[in-house]
């Protein structure tokens, strides 16, 4: 009935902007509209949308401004006074999970709001079912070009991912897939203090290969009495915690290190494999649980979290741990507000010998926006892009008001249902103060971002120690900032990047076989790092199982993909 | 049952009454009942709503359900295809052992401990002790398992736990509660106990207060000791309500104890951890959202259940002569 309803107000919408327009055309696949990517409607459009806000929204954002909310904000302001476009919520998840059920119900009982945000798995059945616009032409005429250069700065496998046939359904939301590259953090006070009270160690000053890493996390155990004050059996060098490929805390840098790719598609000879099954994760895994017998690692890695990680840095157990670039604001920062002697360096991964492996990037975080069928103006969400942009990055940039007021250094972005970013944004940052140090402390020249974020290091060193992560994350004291490694990384071209990147093949998705294959993943290395299980015998047992859920059926559809795409 | 026995006081009542205010007050009866029956209407509408109409969901269980084709849509039948495929898993083994196992013995001391506890506490005399103990047993039934969960992981740690270190002044190694298999299924059904029990304890202490005290004053006249005064007197005084919390179990059969479990599992101790409703939950709102499988899992775990329930019902109608309704 609804749906009747709803067709039926779409067709008599459709005839009064026929009747309007006077031209012969139907909205559908049509472009319709000024043409104007910044054109403002003359009559109000609505636009209802579904978002995700996390606590940080409340308690980052909202807790500042207690006159904003997600329903009426700056953006949702700034979106009807440039475009008169009215933003409504139908509903507002807390976490990405609650976001993702929440959706999976609006689609069940057919109450799709106007646009959303949805993976490739979702994205390809709504395609199939036809409830998505063709957003080929609406993208290329009401792209601006700046929003286009932030949404292509990554390269076309975004675009591929999310059409068919040629037809574009859905506008990536871009994240920075370069700021997912892993880091090592090691603790450089310690090692100072080490190389002064030992000098026939031997320790490197700066360490450079894998091995330099194993000596050093060795160090840090056998002599935590005289870094933290610890018992050396109440202290372990490396701190990982029992979900292995988390952010922070995870495994990934240590198998990249030794040129093993878990959970992502690399080429090996022209084919697509599976990293996870590939012989080279032995070798890392051998090496941890060795490292795990000698109680470098938590006897009781398996039942810790993030928090558990968080708690061996703060309580100086550990002082190394591999990790994203924000381990600086979280735990790291913390850390420093205990003990400002505290002195974290965030390194590329280590050359294994001789051979320096690239470090991986799962592009799963992506997420695209789709127009349903049934709504009037899909270029609005368009519009509304090209209008984010263009008060951050663009001409009209208000960093200030629509992306970190310096005062609060709320991060009010978050405001915003559109919230496409320039992938190396943070990097550029850097590169920018970088220079404007090399030229003579020529701060005063730094814009947008980059200006706020100089201002917090400014802080920093008049006294405001709270804001150490910024010094850490962009300071270029030497080579010592986050974003110098990051650099390297991007300037060597060390990224590996999943080479898969369309939607799950039908032999993943039935059954869940891929979930339940990472499930048993997770086990068997726990095993393998904790000494029950024998090397060579748990990864027989890992690729048994990926032959029990098809693995080879999933691989040769990933390389019909390959095949398909790059053809 | 309440409705009934009113019912029949006033039918009693009745007929003792002159002719002319029959009518009248059957009137005023059937006012009384339909406000019962108006008090009963929101939990049948709530049951309805909430319960039945989402059992026409179960048609999942039976199709490739992908949310993008609508509750009615075009769904792929695939059978019994879901079934199969959830016991061709190499793991379904264990995890039908580890849910009954922990589903049983959590059951079996769940029902047991609360019995002891009811009957200590009601020979304590002393008010304010037994009011002080209550307090401090039933407490821990207010706290969720997230939260017991996160203090568990900090005071069971290995390393830094406070248990451990208690535990080694006695000259006794660290054990990792949570983290070895063949210790984690005991640490489950001691931490619901701890959780549980005192609070289960509470229909047990109201059976044992409606119990007839002359009852006991005759047993003590016959010379029966204290032990024996429980043994003739409280535990029969208590076998209905124990039978009804029994026949309540018979349904947890394949409840392991989702929060508390989910919480609490980990990598390192799946193989004696992992029960039916955690895998359900990772299949169901895991990465790639299975609902069909999980519908299906859910289906097969709700059809043992409601055969062991009737079962049992009937078993004890059958041999003990008790009746629930």
């Amino acid at each position: 009935m609804k749906k009747l309803l709803a067709l039926l107000l779409a067709a008599l919408l459709a005839g009064a902007l026929v009747a309007c327009g006077g031209g012969g055309r139907g909205p559908v696949d049509a472009v319709e509209g000024d043409g104007d990517p910044f054109g403002k409607y003359e009559q109000t459009v609505q636009l209802d949308l579904v978002t995700t806000a996390d606590v940080t929204v409340t308690s980052q954002v909202l807790a500042y401004y207690p006159d904003e909310s997600m329903a009426d904000n700056r953006f949702t302001d700034l979106y009807a006074d440039e475009l008169n476009v009215k933003i409504n919520y139908s509903w507002v998840a807390q976490s990405t999970e609650d976001y993702n059920t929440k959706l999976d119900m609006a689609m069940t009982i057919g109450n799709l709001p106007d646009a959303f945000i949805v993976d490739t798995a979702v994205l390809s059945d709504l395609v199939e079912a036809g409830q998505v616009r063709d957003l080929t032409e609406v993208w290329e005429t009401y792209a601006s070009p700046l929003l286009k250069e932030i949404t292509e700065a990554e390269g076309d496998s975004v675009f591929k991912a999310a059409s068919y046939d040629g037809k574009l359904y859905g506008i990536p939301q871009m994240f920075s897939s370069t700021d997912r590259a892993q880091l090592v953090w090691i603790r450089m006070d310690w090692l100072n203090k080490l190389n002064t009270l030992y000098p026939n160690l031997n320790l490197p000053a700066e360490p450079k290969t894998v091995d330099d890493m194993m000596q050093i996390i060795s160090a840090f155990k056998t002599y935590s009495k005289d870094l933290s004050g610890r018992e050396p059996n109440r202290a372990f060098g490396l701190s990982i915690q029992g979900d292995l490929w988390n952010s922070m805390g995870g495994i990934t840098p240590m198998m990249n290190m030794y040129g093993a790719y878990p959970n992502i598609w690399l080429e090996k000879d022209g084919q697509l494999v599976y990293g996870s099954i590939q012989p080279e994760v032995k070798e890392p895994l051998r090496v941890l649980s060795e490292m795990y017998k000698n109680g470098q690692i938590a006897q009781d890695f398996a039942t810790k979290s993030v928090t558990g990680v968080s708690d061996d840095m703060t309580r100086g157990m550990a002082g190394v741990v591999f990790g994203e670039q924000w381990l600086c604001s979280y735990p790291l920062q913390q850390v420093y507000d205990d003990d400002h002697a505290a002195d974290w360096k965030a390194f590329p991964i280590f050359m294994n010998g001789e051979t320096q492996n690239p470090v991986q990037v799962t592009m799963g975080t992506y997420g695209w926006w789709v127009v349903s069928n049934e709504y009037e103006h899909p270029e609005a969400i368009i519009k509304c892009m090209n209008t984010y942009v263009e008060h951050i990055w663009g001409s009209k940039a208000d960093v200030e008001k629509y992306y970190m007021p310096a005062d609060t250094g709320a991060p009010v972005w978050k405001l915003s249902p559109f919230q496409p970013e320039p992938p190396t944004k943070n990097l550029d940052c850097y590169l920018a103060i970088k220079e404007a140090q090399a030229n003579g402390d020529d701060f005063a020249s730094l814009t947008g971002e980059a200006a706020t974020i100089y201002g917090n290091i400014r802080n920093f060193f008049d006294g405001n120690s709270s804001l150490w992560s910024w010094k850490v994350g962009y300071w270029p004291d030497g080579d010592k900032a986050v974003y110098e490694s990051m650099n390297t990384y991007v300037e060597e071209n060390r990224i590996l990047y999943n080479a898969f990147s369309g939607a799950p093949t039908d032999t993943m998705r039935l059954n869940s076989q891929m979930d339940l294959f990472s499930a048993k993943q997770g086990e068997i290395f726990t095993a393998i790092i904790n000494g029950t299980k024998d090397v060579d015998a748990g990864y027989n047992e890992l690729v048994a199982y990926w032959n029990t859920m098809h693995g080879d059926q999933m691989t040769e559809e990933v390389n019909a993909w390959y095949i398909a795409t790059s053809a | 049952m309440v409705h009934c026995d009113v019912s029949l006081t006033a039918d009693r009542a009745e007929e003792s009454r002159p002719k002319a205010g029959r009518a009248m007050h059957r009137r005023l009866r059937r006012r009384k009942a339909l406000s019962y029956h108006a008090m009963l209407l929101p939990g049948v509408v709530l049951t309805f709503i909430f319960c039945y109409i989402p059992m026409f969901g179960l048609t999942m269980a039976f199709q490739n359900f992908v949310p993008s084709k609508g509750l009615f849509g075009d769904q792929t039948w695939v059978g019994w295809q879901n079934l199969t495929f959830l016991f061709s898993l190499p793991e379904i083994g264990r995890i039908f052992r580890n849910t009954l196992v922990l589903a049983v013995s959590k059951n079996v001391i769940g029902i047991i401990l609360p019995v002891i506890i009811a009957i200590m506490m009601s020979e304590l005399r002393h008010t304010g002790i037994r009011k002080g103990v209550q307090t401090i047993v039933y407490l821990p039934h207010f706290l969720s398992w997230v939260i017991i969960a996160t203090m568990m992981t900090d005071m069971l740690s290995p390393v830094d736990g406070a248990v451990n270190r208690l535990l080694g002044v006695f000259g006794i190694d660290p054990i990792y509660f949570l983290g070895d298999p063949d210790i984690f299924p005991l640490t489950m059904i001691v931490s619901d106990q701890w959780k549980e029990a005192g609070y289960g304890s509470i229909v047990y202490l109201a059976a044992i207060m409606g119990i007839d005290t002359t009852l006991y004053e005759a047993a003590k006249m016959d010379g029966a000791n204290k032990m024996r005064q429980v043994w003739h007197v409280t535990l029969p005084g208590m076998r209905g309500i124990v039978m009804l919390m029994v026949m309540l179990a018979i349904g947890n059969v394949l409840n392991g104890g989702f929060d508390q479990v989910y919480n609490l599992l980990n990598n390192q101790v799946k193989e004696t951890g992992e029960i039916l409703d955690t895998f359900i939950y990772e299949l169901a709102f895991g990465r790639t959202r299975n609902y069909s499988l999980s519908a299906m899992a859910g289906l097969f775990k709700s059809v043992v259940s409601f055969v062991l329930i009737s079962t049992g019902y009937f078993l004890s109608y059958k041999f003990a002569n008790y009746q629930l309704f």
